[in-house]
């Protein structure tokens, strides 16, 4: 199927890889179905995408790219609504706050979207966790990273 | 808004599965227990609201730093150390 966005143009997607998020996104409901774009396979940042909004995407990281020591816990509704029933049936994405230049990348640790593999369903879900926010800046390695990058 | 006073340790209950105690009070603060089948979240009100503007933001921040983007684009994950890590499901449930 062919989907409109601003950043991309028309693509030609997948529709067997569309994510379905049926409680939406946190504060934007409509946001409820994703494709997950990457510009280059080895880059660690990736476009969430909405189907039915050409302007709405985030960019994501898978969290542990940046955060080793992330944890999370699923609850027992989520995992259901997912389709999880082990680990290794779901994979987490972080959405990313840029600033003005590109500098200032925070990533939202606290509110991460997980995705269950096996039935394409999303969730953004809420960790009441001390330890997480809104806004953990990517630091260290991941911007000297950017910073050979730019060259 | 139904309002009811209620001291120290003493439980207010909603339905049949929620259960509200109020654990202890220090001077502004109000230290709540809440009990709650797994299926009902709990969350802070100002949390909640405070990821949906960072949401909002989040997609304003990628519409306008496109460009800034580019260069992103050709970041490489860092060397990983327990990459296989993944979402524990919850076990006390």
């Amino acid at each position: 199927m062919i989907i409109e966005t601003v950043r991309f143009g028309e693509l030609e997607i997948d529709p067997e890889t569309i994510l379905e998020m049926p409680e939406g996104l946190v504060g934007i409901d409509k946001a409820k179905r994703f494709c997950l774009l990457q510009e280059s396979s080895d880059s660690a940042f990736k476009w969430l995408q909405m189907v039915d909004e050409p302007g709405l995407a985030f960019v994501v990281i898978n969290p542990y790219d940046f955060f080793p020591d992330y944890e999370l816990e699923v609850c027992e509704s989520d995992a259901e609504l997912l389709g999880m029933e082990a680990p290794e049936d779901a994979f987490v994405l972080a959405l990313l706050t840029l600033g003005p230049e590109g500098r200032e990348i925070t990533a939202n640790l606290v509110a991460p979207v997980v995705i269950g593999t096996k039935t394409r369903r999303a969730k953004q879900v809420i960790l009441e966790d001390e330890r997480y926010t809104t806004k953990h800046p990517l630091v260290g390695d991941a911007l000297q990273a950017t910073d050979s990058a730019a060259g | 808004m139904l309002v009811l006073t209620r001291k120290v340790g003493e439980t207010i209950l909603i339905g049949e599965d929620i259960k509200i105690t109020l654990v202890r009070i220090e001077d502004d603060q109000v230290r709540i227990g809440i009990s709650a089948p797994k299926d009902v979240p709990v969350y802070r009100k100002e949390l909640v609201e405070e990821i949906g503007i960072e949401n909002i933001r989040a997609a304003e921040a990628a519409r306008k730093g496109a460009e800034a983007l580019e260069k992103l684009s050709k970041v490489k994950p860092i060397p990983k150390h327990n990459s296989e890590k993944q979402p524990k499901k919850s076990s006390k449930d």
